[in-house]
Parts: C-alpha cells; structure tokens; sequence
C-alpha cells in the first residue's frame, strides 16, 4: 500500500463579522481512500465538490480537521513541515493550471532543475534527459514561461514533478486547461510514463472519460463526501448512485437521453439535512430527507442502492 | 537574454518622455560625479565672501551670475548636485532597505505580526510625511544628516504597503505551491521566488522616490530645517534668493532649474522602468 487515508475532513471556519454570521464549511467531511504502488484512481465530481482540497490534504499543504495519512507504511499525519520536505520528493503535485504554477521569472532549465537543487543532487545531467522524457527538445531550457504553450508548459511541470524520481503522483486536473487536442498528447504522455516509471497517480478530474483512460479504479466526490467508490469499469457500465448516474449522463452524447442533473450543487456552509444530494436527486424519498448522511458501504453512499 | 535586452532597449526609445527623462538622469549624475573637476570657482564651494563680485547677472565669466556674497552660482549649483543625489538616493534606500522586508513578512506570515507591522505603518502614514519629518528634524535639530534621518522615518511605510501588498498576491499564486511540493524552505521561497516577483514595482518606486526625496530635502532646506550655508544645497540656495526676487532673478532660477530637472528627470525614468519592468501595465 503506497498511500492510505482515513477519515480525512478539512472544515474552514469563517469569522463572523458586521454582515455575515460565523460559518463553518466542510470542504472534506470524512474521505476514506488507499492507493496501491502503481496504481490509479480517479477522483471524480463537480467543482467545489472538495477535490482540490482533498489533494492538498494528503500532500499535507493544508492543515487537516481530521484523519489520518500513511504514505509507504508511514504515519505522515502529524510530520512537521522540516521532517515532511524530504518526504516531498517521493510524492508529487502537477497543478490544473500550468501557467501559474511557473514561477515567470524562471527559465525551463531552473524551474526543472529547483528541485533538484533543493534536494541536493547536481542538475546539470539530469535536466535535459527529463525535458527529453516529457517530449520537449533541448533547445527549450533556455526559454521563459511566457515563450511556451499551455501544453509545453504542463511537459515541462510534469518534468519538475519527475525530477526527484517520485513514487506518487497527484494530478488536479492537469489537462482541462488546456486544448482538446492537446489534452490527449499530455494524458498519452502520463499513461506512458507511469508504465515506465511504475508511478502511481491519484487523479482529479470533472471529466469522466479522461478519468476512464487513465484510472483503474475510481472515487466519485459529492460535498466533500465519496458517494461511490469502486472499479472503473464497473462504475461507469453500472453506477449504482444516482449522483454517479446524473454525472454519466451529463456527458454529452448523440441522441441524448439519460437523467439531467438540476441545480447546482448546494452551500457547503448550510448542507442539506439528510443525504446530501436529496434536493438533486430524481430519486429520493422521505428517507432521505431525514436522518444521518448515508455511509460509503459496498462502494456505495445511499439508502436506496 | 539578448532578445529581452532589446526589447528592453526598444520599449525605451519608443517613448519620448523616456528618453527624456534618461538624459537629465545621465547629465545629473555625470555633472555630479565629475563636478569637482570641471566647476570653474573650485574654492568657492566652502564659501567665502567677495563682495565686490556681488550678484552679477550671467556673463562670460559667471555663467549662471554670482550670488549675495560674489560666489560662483554655477559652481555651487553643479556642486549641489552632488548633495542632492547623494541623498535622493541615501533616502530612498534606506527607506526601501526597511520597508521592503517588513512588507514582505507582514504580507508573507499574516496574524498579529501583520497587523501589528501594517497598523504602524499606518500611523506614519496618517500624517502628512513633509509635516512630520518638519517635526522631527525641529526635535532632532537642523542639518542635513538630521534631514536625511527625519525623511527616511516617514518614507519607509509606504514601501511596507508596496511590499506587503505584492506579497500577499503572490503568497497565493501556485508557483508557490510547488516550491513547496519540490519541497523548498521558507526562506527559499522567500529568496528565490516573491522577492524576485515583486521587485519590478519596487523598483519604479525607488525612481521616483529619489526625485521626491530630493525634493522633499530641498523643501527642508528652503525651510532652514536641511543644510545650513555655506552649504552649497539647492533647497537652502533658494532660501535665501527669495529675499532677492524678482531683480536678481538668476540667483533663484537656476538651482530652482536643476530642482525641476532632478525631480522630473527620476519621474520620467520611473515610468519609462514601469514600461519595461510591466509590459501588462503598457498605456500603449
């Protein structure tokens, strides 16, 4: 077991001030997740459903509520950050947003080779062969940010993500800024690189069919809860929540058809009572409306599955 | 790096008011630097008195005329120069030199370390900076070293809000994150990424601060607050011609002359900086 998380929560609370009273947000209330060496899941749903900041939890970039994280066996939960940065380099983080996540003022070659500085190996040898790995030609590590495409900027965060040979890999979304046809060449990039490299990727997307040509197995988010967890395959052939039903649907399809999801997602700050996705659901009942949030049991986070 | 050299070099030449203000920086500064040289009174510099020479207009000898005790004004108001520049700019890093990192932890750390920074900051920034640093170089006493003291104490906070602000934006930005994730210390990330982001603004600052700051010494010295005479000090040169206006017009015009190309010299400059250092700040 590479990675495994239990009971992860992360709640903000806000300040009341003259216009607003206190609130807390839960923008992770309980995930439970593992991931084996090598392997892929997918995190599914949609945006502010708390998958970014279910990413920034288990790399321990954001303080947690709750929970508790094992990577490779260790208890990480409560490193502090001088014991955790040696840590960092076997797990790793590609951003959504390539051009942001470049520091602008840094060319190729330094942004590649930061890493490896800060870890103390030499990068000269080692920054062109990564540039290579990523499919970029030499002749970009003199280049600035602002010179590359949303794609070659995502090659070369990829590259300064590999650089400390990483054993996990967390990618927040890592294509959907970028063109379709760019999007495949990255995602083919990433597949080929994690069978080279035996990498394991927890993968964050709101986009079903990337998650399917990348992922084995697959988390699907609702509210900062897993609504359904279980293979790839047999989630998407047969979902069995009705949010995981909404969610296939939604993808756009010749002839239509199929469940529409209604409304948008509901105030993290003021849940539902009940199943948090009762209000949206084609299905629900009054027991839904009523009670504790369903738990994730055989895969599953409903009464009624 | 050529190819940013030259558009660096472009975006300048492109823009009149640029290059203006370019050259009046380059002739201040030379005439500064090599000013002892090439003044034609040298001993008139310390002063002295040569009342048969008394307020001549300009001529040949005197180009610029002389003043109340016969001394040479061009001499002096080369000389002044050097005064000027030398604490335009003492003042203006300084100040940067206190401001910057107190803006940056305050923008970097938050809590009650930035709000303690940022409401100091505040309190000097809530009184008019010429009428505190008046009250203190009144506490402190007169002089040109007193001057430059009382200035850097009110010119300071205003680097804390460029720095702080700057700060904050960038404390959020990903590229931070992964230094983070590549595992990088505090220290580094502070070195090595939010500094480097946030010097182009302070740099524009500092250009125009120096042309603020020399006049703002020359407002203390018209005041009698700066440098005493027989300093050669364009603010106290002008203190004194005043009592000679408008007949001996010349002894007025030209220190107040070099004043008004210092202070428009530096502005200039610092928007023609802005243009290169910003390109997305471009008003075309």
């Amino acid at each position: 077991m590479l990675l495994h998380a239990s009971g992860l929560a992360k709640t903000y609370a806000t300040r009341a001030t003259a216009f607003r009273r206190a609130s807390r947000v839960a923008a992770v209330a309980g995930v439970d997740l593992s991931l084996d060496k090598g392997g892929a899941l997918g995190v599914v749903g949609e945006s502010g459903c708390g998958k970014s900041t279910l990413a920034r939890l288990l790399l321990r970039l954001i303080p947690l509520s709750a929970g508790r994280i094992l990577f490779e066996g260790r208890d990480i939960t409560a490193l502090p950050e001088a014991a955790l940065r040696p840590l960092r380099a076997r797990m790793q983080l590609i951003h959504q947003n390539p051009s942001a996540a470049l520091d602008p003022r840094l060319s190729v070659a330094d942004a590649v080779a930061e890493p490896l500085r800060i870890h103390g190996h030499d990068p000269r040898a080692r920054v062109p062969a990564l540039l290579a790995e990523v499919g970029l030609p030499g002749d970009f590590l003199h280049r600035y940010p602002h010179e590359l495409s949303g794609g070659q900027k995502q090659r070369v965060c990829i590259a300064r993500a590999l650089a400390l040979e990483p054993r996990l890999l967390i990618l927040d979304e890592p294509t959907s800024a970028l063109d379709v046809s760019v999007q495949a060449q990255v995602l083919e990039l990433l597949e080929g690189l994690r069978r080279q490299r035996g990498l394991a990727y927890l993968f964050i997307s709101h986009n079903l069919a990337v998650v399917r040509q990348v992922c084995e197995q697959v988390a699907v988010m609702y509210l900062g809860r897993v609504v359904e967890q279980g293979a790839i395959d047999a989630v998407l052939s047969s979902p069995r929540h009705p949010y995981t039903r909404a969610l296939l649907a939604s993808v756009p399809r010749l002839g239509g058809g199929g469940v529409v999801l209604e409304g948008d997602a509901p105030n993290p700050a003021a849940p539902p009572s009940g199943c948090p996705f009762h209000p949206r659901c084609a299905v629900a009942r009054e027991a839904c409306r009523e009670g504790p949030a369903p738990v994730l049991r055989h895969g599953v986070a409903c009464h009624l599955a | 790096m050529t190819r940013k050299l030259r558009l660096a070099v472009w975006l300048l030449t492109r823009s009149f008011a640029s290059m203006l203000g370019i050259a009046l920086v380059v002739s201040i500064v030379t005439l500064a630097l090599i000013g002892p040289w090439i003044v034609p009174y040298p001993d008139h510099v310390a002063g002295g008195i040569n009342l048969a020479n008394k307020l001549q207009p300009p001529s040949a000898a005197h180009w610029f005329g002389t003043d109340e005790v016969g001394l040479d004004i061009l001499t002096r108001v080369i000389i002044g120069a050097r005064v000027s520049l030398l604490v335009g700019i003492g003042i203006t890093l300084s100040a940067a030199l206190i401001g910057v990192p107190l803006g940056i932890l305050a923008g970097l750390v938050g809590g009650p370390l930035r709000e303690a920074i940022m409401r100091l900051t505040d309190l000097f920034l809530s009184v008019p900076g010429l009428v505190l640093a008046i009250a203190l170089v009144a506490a402190l006493g007169a002089g040109i070293v007193n001057a430059m003291i009382a200035l850097i104490l009110v010119w300071w906070p205003g680097y804390v809000r460029l720095a702080e602000s700057k700060a904050l934006s960038i404390r959020s930005e990903p590229y931070i994150e992964a230094a983070r994730v590549a595992g990088a210390t505090t220290t580094r990330i502070l070195w090595r990424h939010v500094l480097p982001n946030s010097i182009s603004p302070l740099i524009v600052k500092m250009s125009m601060d120096i042309g603020q700051a020399i006049l703002a010494v020359a407002s203390l010295g018209f005041l009698g607050l700066g440098a005493r005479p027989p300093t050669p000090e364009w603010g106290a040169m002008i203190s004194i011609a005043r009592g000679y206006l408008p007949d001996w017009w010349w002894y007025a015009i030209f220190p107040g002359a070099f004043i008004y190309a210092a202070v428009l010299g530096f502005n200039l400059l610092g928007d023609g900086l802005r243009d290169i250092l910003d390109p997305k700040s471009n008003r075309g």
